[in-house]
């Protein structure tokens, strides 16, 4: 009951000086919604990446020559078939395509045709030349859809025609917004690819333990290889989408920083009016250890409502309204970007993290001048001001 | 008292819309990984893909994990970047997970 | 021409020995002997077929044969006759094959869910490979009543 009046005087403190208190919230808010909003959108990309991708080859050897990515001779399959532990190898066939039309960049992948049919492909997948089947941001930007055409130029500038057997529906848009998927074949036709090269090799593995003694025998038979195992892969991914890596870091850093000056700013200027009120609280006849607690209170309460509402607004405008704000950042100069609807994983370690870095520094702040002013005389409080 | 009960009132209803929306959150990533992860990783095995079509500016930001990241003027680690997505990338990449010094032993 | 038909016969015949492996682990099987869950560790599981079809499954060829030495333990009441068969997870292929058919290698640096492991690799030739690439120290191979040394044998 005792905790329950003094939370009353605090609120009551709080409200008495309404500019102030709304500030401090909506800049506290703010941070918290910025933070929390990074923190869910790399949280969530960074699970769907790694669960998605985990199902791609488990081990890739490209060919580099003078420090550059190279198409790699098809004839190294027998070089790698024969290390033990190898189940298969595919050479892949995969490019990029500038159109200049609408300026953006495509993804050329080729495939084996002899794949089962994919649900996330509404239409069917192509068979033969001629045919394509294309991401739904390349639907979406040149404006065409199932059975229509898409005319692309190969390398030789003659303009091709393709029909559009399926487009890929919106949902697996962060794996194939960009993919014009196209029969191994005719997409060595249209890049003009010899049929002795190819982009680069994956290499299935029957046990995934060996995949990095496999990767290194490779790397001794074909020197001017690289091969990138599943791991290094998934791990890159962790890394793009690491909370405190890059640009998140210098997010976090910035936000936490101006923090820091508004909570200091307001610890260390202790205004006379409050130093008066401890005095006051004093003289009659609260202890330190109320005042203490009236000052904990103003924080947590201001802390509190912050954060719950500042992790609501984040968790609304990114898994609900589709960052509009963050997404800007995310989208850079590209002109193909997903719809972003991340399926909302969060991670409650980094939650807690967050709350930790951000509610106890601002309570300190307000608790500890006050507990500076407070074990002062209550007349030399008063006098003094 | 009304404040106080006024305000544990407005904290209680912040607490309940989180913990429901956490709810639905567990739910729809529940059914992602029962349903949608499936059809996924068919579509990532069959085309074979290593990478998220989330940049599509440059090469190494299609493909962060098949770019050669050890070529300079493409990703040369901690380089201010000519695209925003290369400020997000952190210059991490794949890297060795142990090192090992190896040092001559002076002769006698 | 007649090769091939030859061939294509013998396998026809032969096709039936080889297809009796076991279906392996559900999600509920424990390990024989440390008591772990098996399915995590497909790339282990090993089996033993007793004689009136009952399976037992373990977390590495280890484990299989401490239960198959001390059957008496394990298994009260079992003799060494009513076990019909041992089946291993082949290291490079990631096949349950019987026992018999592999060699077993030990003291490499590949360890399995219980650590140091008798990892199983089909062909000399292979598991000559795997020794020098996991550092292993003894080859030993079963001959459907015990573990011996196959260093010296041809």
């Amino acid at each position: 009951m005792r905790y329950l009046k003094i939370l009353e005087y605090a609120l009551a403190s709080l409200l008495r000086r309404p500019g102030k208190t709304c500030a401090i919230l909506v800049v506290y808010t703010l941070m918290i919604v910025v933070l929390a909003s990074v923190l869910f959108l790399t949280q969530a990309l960074k699970t769907e990446a790694t669960t998605m991708l985990a199902g791609g080859p488990q081990l890739v050897v490209q060919k580099t020559m003078a420090g550059r990515h190279e198409l790699i001779p098809v004839s190294a399959v027998e070089k790698l078939v024969e290390i033990p532990g190898v189940k298969a190898v595919k050479p892949r066939v995969w490019g990029y395509y500038y159109d200049a039309l609408t300026g953006t960049n495509y993804t050329l992948q080729g495939f084996d045709t002899l794949a089962n049919e994919l649900s996330l492909l509404n239409g069917r997948l192509p068979r033969e030349e001629g045919e394509c089947a294309i991401g739904a941001g390349v639907a979406r930007s040149r404006l065409i859809h199932l059975q229509d055409e898409l005319i692309l130029i190969d390398y030789d500038n003659i303009g091709r025609i393709f029909t559009v057997t399926g487009v890929f529906v919106s949902a697996a848009d962060l794996l194939t917004q960009d993919l014009v998927v196209m029969p191994e074949g005719p997409l060595r036709q249209f890049f003009g690819m010899p049929d002795s090269l190819a982009t680069d090799l994956a290499v299935e593995v029957y046990n995934p333990n060996e995949v990095d003694t496999i990767a290194n025998k490779i790397k001794r038979s074909l020197p001017d290889s690289r091969p990138i195992t599943q791991s290094e892969l998934l791990r890159t991914y962790h890394a793009v989408f690491d909370w405190r890596g890059g640009m998140m870091l210098a997010l976090f850093s910035s936000a936490l920083m101006a923090f820091c000056i508004l909570a200091w700013d307001k610890a260390t200027g202790l205004s006379a009016g409050e130093r008066r009120e401890i005095g006051i609280l004093k003289a009659v006849g609260w202890d330190t250890g109320d005042v203490l607690l009236l000052k904990l209170w103003e924080g947590l309460a201001l802390s509190l409502l912050a954060f719950l509402s500042g992790c609501l607004i984040a968790f609304i405008l990114v898994f609900w309204w589709g960052t509009p704000v963050l997404g800007g950042i995310l989208r850079g100069w590209s002109v193909l970007f997903p719809a972003l609807r991340p399926t909302p994983f969060i991670d409650f370690y980094q939650l807690g993290t967050l709350a930790f870095l951000t509610i106890i520094p601002y309570v300190a702040s307000t608790v500890i001048p006050a507990w500076r002013a407070a074990v002062t005389d209550p007349d030399e409080v008063m006098r003094a001001s | 008292m009304i404040r106080s009960r006024a305000y544990l009132c407005l904290i209680a209803v912040l607490l309940t819309a989180l913990a429901g929306l956490t709810g639905w959150a567990q739910k729809t990533s529940a059914t992602f990984l029962a349903d949608g992860l499936p059809a996924r990783r068919q579509l990532v095995s069959v085309l074979s893909l290593t990478d998220l079509a989330l940049w599509t500016e440059a090469r190494y930001t299609r493909h962060p994990s098949m770019a050669d990241l050890f070529s300079p003027f493409q990703d040369h680690p901690g380089a201010f970047d000519h695209f925003p997505a290369g400020s997000l990338m952190a210059p991490a990449g794949p890297r060795p997970e142990t090192t090992m010094h190896i040092r001559r032993v002076a002769q006698p | 021409m007649r090769l091939s038909i030859l061939c294509l016969l013998f396998i026809l015949i032969c096709s039936p020995l080889f297809a009796a492996t076991p279906a392996g682990p559900d999600d509920k099987t424990r390990c024989g002997v440390c008591g772990m869950f098996v399915a995590p560790y497909p790339h282990w599981v090993a089996a033993l077929e007793m004689t009136d079809g009952q399976y037992f499954y373990f977390d590495g060829p280890k484990d299989l044969f401490i239960f198959y030495e001390n059957l008496a333990t394990y298994q009260p009441g079992a003799t060494r006759d009513q076990v019909a068969n041992l089946y291993v997870t082949e290291y490079y292929t990631a096949r349950l094959i019987p026992a018999t058919e592999v060699f077993f290698v030990v003291g490499s640096d590949v360890l399995g869910p219980m650590g140091r492991e008798l990892v199983p690799v089909a062909g000399r030739e292979a598991a000559a490979t795997f020794m020098r690439d996991h550092s292993g120290t003894k080859l030993m191979r079963f001959d459907g009543r015990e573990l011996l040394d196959a260093q010296e044998q041809p």
